[in-house]
């Protein structure tokens, strides 16, 4: 079944990004800026 | 109302309505009803998932937590992106490569019948009650609000969703979920942009922040490590990241959502969308109920929100003490406008020292207003002992219709009637796919036409309507019921997500011994709960709801590996 997997894997490139990883990459950044940016609201106006 | 907000609310609803009817009418067959012959794009399938999750408590009550408790609820999120990495990379291959209906299909086929039936019925019983309080839980504020009957407004919202679910299936909830989501989001951020607008010029935005940060309402994170507290950074990246998993794992509602997509690819990204805007929404939306705590410091609010029951008080023995209590809620109010004043400008100033004393003052007076709020809680209980003194949800629909001109009033309920119709039509729909597929088509009536599961689809979609309103209408009967039906999620979701992740990275354990484990998992995630709502659990057990995802998850995997383990060194345990 993982074999399948990668095959299909491979039948659907993502745009933009090379692989998957770069999107997945992408959402984990946008998640630690948001956290970092809530955090400095939190301590710019507490 | 004003008539042109009427025809606003009533023409967005209809338009919504008619539009989706007439553009998905006439499935063939049984894949174009439940799988909308793949044709969803990724941004159609992102913005079905988030209409589907966006409920009309969610517009109604974020802002209103927002203005009691600040800004904190928006970690609730942050395990969601992660979720949605993991069900890219494990699930949502496999949905795709079996070419399944539901979810729980997929469970026959790594283990056995009975445990995708016990996991469709557990998913039935959860969702079906769900269903009947997504209707019933906005019904009971809007038609306060409204002054409608009550059952009318179950009936209202019931069957606008029943005409075009039961007509169009998946197609056309995706189709209207789209025209749904505009309809909230442009309401929601106007609504935001009017409360900015409408502050006293002599405060900019910035000064608004302050206000807000200063009496406690900006602190969006928190990093301590505490069970008990519901919202904290590790509760959200932790036990939420178990509820989001199963829910957009293995909850038909959602599955059937980027089932639909027309690749693997496109539901991936639709997926990936939905990870990247939920956050920003939420905050947005939050931050939305804390302008309008802003608003309500420089205007005076009122002292208890639902105004319904304060009518009653006011026109009860006890209209002399509400009296009393307004005079002095009034006059509270205007010391500490004049105190917020004096310290926006020692802020501006950057005088730290008289910041500190001012704050402190308007703590004071804003403690003694909420003490004001508390005693006319308890005239509203003296005068109806059945009435709801938590007014949370009523604040941001008050402050609508208050304050908001002609026709932007008509425009935020379109976007309360929509929200609840657009997660209420995901679930009649995934509860048609799943009673069809996994029971009827499997157990009950296993080789019948094409034809005849179509018609079967649309009945049950309007047999689970109709159920929605007949436990919608029934529901004031039982106390705390809203609350009960929010933890059932948490009771179940763990344990059908621990089913999911046996059968995905467990292969040693087999169906018997996953069956076993998670009959076992749930009877200990509700005797742990049962401990904890009586307040008996030993401190090692004390947890908040949230929590029972992890729980019941690890459970049925750690009892799962366990008897698979018996089984192998003892065979006659398989009988």
């Amino acid at each position: 079944m993982n074999n399948d997997i990668s095959n299909n894997d491979q039948e659907n490139k993502p745009p933009v990004f090379k692989s998957w990883k770069g999107w997945y990459a992408l959402l984990i950044i946008v998640l630690a800026v948001l956290v970092f940016l809530f955090y400095l609201l939190t301590n710019t106006y507490s | 109302m004003s008539a042109l907000d009427w025809i606003i609310l009533i023409g967005t609803l209809l338009a919504i309505v008619i539009y989706g009817v007439w553009k998905t009418r006439g499935a063939k067959n049984l894949e174009g009803y439940l799988k909308g012959d793949n044709q969803d794009k990724w941004w159609g399938i992102g913005i079905s998932i988030m209409a589907t999750q966006a409920s009309a408590i969610t517009f109604l009550s974020t802002p209103g937590q927002a203005y009691m408790d600040g800004m904190g609820f928006v970690q609730f999120y942050f395990g969601l992106p992660i979720a949605m990495i993991i069900l890219s990379v494990t699930f949502i291959p496999i949905y795709y490569k079996l070419k399944v209906f539901t979810a729980y299909e997929f469970l026959e086929t790594r283990f056995d019948l009975k445990t995708r039936s016990l996991a469709s019925i557990l998913f039935l019983v959860q969702r079906g009650l769900a269903a009947g309080i997504t209707i019933y839980a906005p019904a009971i504020i809007l038609s306060t609000l409204l002054d409608w009957n009550l059952f009318a407004t179950n009936i209202f919202i019931g069957l606008l969703v029943i005409i075009y679910t039961v007509s169009g299936g998946t197609k056309a909830v995706t189709q209207t979920q789209k025209q749904q989501m505009a309809v909230m989001m442009g309401g929601m951020v106007l609504a935001g942009i009017m409360v900015i607008s409408m502050l006293p010029k002599e405060i900019s935005l910035n000064d608004a922040f302050h206000v807000a940060g200063k009496m406690g309402k900006l602190e969006v994170v928190d990093f301590d490590f505490d069970l008990n507290n519901r919202y904290t950074f590790w509760s959200g990246i932790t036990a939420a990241l178990f509820l989001f998993m199963s829910y957009f794992g293995t909850d038909q509602s959602q599955v059937q959502r980027y089932l639909s997509g027309k690749s693997l690819s496109e539901s991936r990204l639709g997926l990936i969308m939905n990870g990247l805007l939920k956050v920003p929404m939420q905050f947005v939306i939050l931050l939305i109920g804390v302008m309008v705590f802003v608003f309500y410091q420089f205007n005076e609010p009122p002292m208890f929100f639902n105004k319904v029951e304060s009518e009653k008080v006011i026109e009860s023995e006890y209209y002399e003490e509400y009296a009393d209590l307004q005079e002095n809620y009034s006059t509270l109010f205007e010391e500490k406008q004049l105190e917020l004043f004096k310290m926006v400008d020692a802020i501006n100033q950057e005088n730290e020292v008289l910041v500190n004393q001012l704050k402190s003052n308007v703590e004071s007076l804003q403690n003694q207003s909420d003490q004001i709020r508390e005693d006319v809680k308890v005239l509203v209980k003296l005068v109806d002992e059945g009435a709801e003194t938590n007014d949370k949800d009523y604040v941001f629909m008050t402050f609508v219709m208050d304050n908001l001109p002609i026709g932007m009033i008509g425009l935020l309920f379109a976007v309360m009637f929509s929200a609840a119709m657009s997660s209420t039509a995901s679930e009649l729909n995934a509860l048609s796919s799943t009673t069809t597929i996994d029971l009827y088509k499997r157990s009950i009536k296993k080789k019948e036409s094409d034809r005849h599961y179509l018609r079967s689809s649309k009945l049950f979609t309007l047999m689970w309507g109709l159920l929605a309103i007949l436990f919608a209408t029934y529901a004031s009967l039982f106390e705390n019921l809203i609350q009960a039906v929010n933890l059932l999620g948490s009771l179940f979701y763990g344990t059908i997500l621990g089913i999911f992740l046996v059968a995905f990275y467990f292969k040693y354990v087999k169906g018997h011994a996953v069956f076993v484990a998670a009959i076992l998992a749930e009877i200990c995630v509700i005797g742990i709960h049962y401990l904890n709502a009586n307040e008996i659990a030993p401190v090692w057990l004390k947890m908040s709801y949230l929590w029972y995802n992890v729980v019941g998850c690890i459970l049925v995997i750690l009892f799962g590996y366990l008897f698979q383990l018996m089984m192998k060194k003892n065979p006659s345990l398989k009988e």
